[in-house]
């Protein structure tokens, strides 16, 4: 048989990428997944991922990315660098971090 | 904070497949939010190792459930671009970010030089292959059957069927016990056939809890993460088509992956 790739073990594979892989412990990292905040949100969202794809949402991923991002080129107003304002991290985050986004 | 590097993996530059490194192919791939991703270090003054990053300002988070499934199919494109590239990397658990510029990226890779390289070599020429086993047979033939080949539950069923009421649900109880065992004793023997079959192919095999797959497709045995070579990927199908021609069980075959399971701690 041969291996396959399809949504479903991408799906699959996104606990992984939350859990596994090399953890790097140094002076120099400002956060891993183990703050508690940025864990408990990613862990709650990705538990819902594995539904969304047995109802085939995960469908074409990649193609509403490029629409989406091709959408945020043509918009100058839109920031395009990180999470938007309309992402709320909740309390308790800590104020040193400095701004959000990437 | 000013500055920082959003780190997908870390790679050894020259190629750690056997071949040559391709870098080209890592040209072009963007990573979260469509950030361009490159690599940093490679050269003495990281050791030789390097590291597949983009720029950023700060740890990614959100509540937006579409936002973080865009990021984490971006992360994981980033990392294939990266193997594609590079060979076997060491992924890099999700939102992992270093403060600092290159250098400081630079810095830290000559600090775990050792560690980095140790970890590459353990996974060169490897991908992690995923192998999820469900059992098929019906409950009531298996119960059949084992009252056929089991003396004690045979005996059990006898004795319930012929005793009085009260004596009878415990006997009932002993009987539904027996059963169990000889159940999971059935799904060990499963889970044995199945990590014989990889063996012979993997470099290492990291077994997790099959109570977590789902139970759609028979009754969960395996959730089997295998780290084989790559050029061993046919063999290792070949051995499961096996294992699935001398047992009542489905196998669903996952990959190739980066070696996200077998990546060791490392700083």
């Amino acid at each position: 048989m041969e291996p396959t790739r399809d949504d479903d073990a991408v799906v699959e594979l996104v606990d992984v990428l939350l859990r596994d892989g090399a953890v790097i412990g140094a002076d120099v990292v400002v956060t891993v997944a183990d703050v508690p905040l940025v864990g408990i949100s990613l862990r709650a969202a990705v538990a819902g991922m594995t539904t969304m794809s047995e109802y085939g949402v995960l469908d074409d991923w990649d193609d509403r990315l490029r629409e989406r991002a091709a959408g945020r080129r043509d918009d100058p107003a839109v920031d395009a660098g990180g999470p938007s304002g309309a992402d709320s991290t909740g309390g308790g985050r800590d104020g040193d971090r400095g701004t959000r986004g990437g | 904070m000013t500055g920082a590097r959003y780190v997908y993996c870390l790679v050894d530059p020259a190629g750690n497949d056997g071949g040559d490194a391709d870098p080209d192919r890592l040209a072009g791939t963007t990573g979260l939010d469509d950030a361009p991703v490159r690599l940093v270090g490679g050269g003495d003054d990281a050791a030789g190792v390097g590291a597949v990053v983009h720029d950023c300002e700060s740890v990614y988070d959100t509540d937006d459930e579409a936002r973080l499934r865009r990021w984490l199919l971006a992360h994981q494109r980033v990392v294939d671009a990266a193997t594609e590239a590079f060979g076997a990397p060491l992924p890099v658990r999700f939102d992992t970010v270093i403060e600092g510029d290159d250098d400081a990226v630079v810095g830290w890779l000559a600090s775990v030089a050792d560690a980095v390289r140790e970890g590459l070599a353990s996974v060169a020429g490897c991908r992690e292959y995923r192998v999820f086993v469900h059992w098929t047979a019906d409950a009531d033939d298996f119960e059949a059957q084992a009252r056929e080949s089991d003396a004690r539950l045979a005996d059990l069923a006898d004795e319930r069927n012929a005793a009085s009421e009260g004596r009878g649900f415990l006997v009932g109880k002993q009987y539904d016990a027996r059963l169990r065992e000889l159940r999971r004793a059935r799904i060990g023997e499963l889970d044995d056939a199945a990590r014989e079959a990889v063996a012979g192919v993997a470099r290492s095999v990291d077994a997790g809890d099959p109570d977590e797959l789902d139970a759609d497709d028979g009754v969960p045995v395996a959730s089997l993460s295998v780290l084989a070579p790559v050029d061993d990927e046919e063999r290792l199908g070949d051995r499961l088509d096996d294992y699935v021609d001398a047992h009542p069980v489905t196998v669903r075959f996952t990959g190739p992956w980066a070696p996200y399971s077998f990546a060791p701690e490392v700083g």
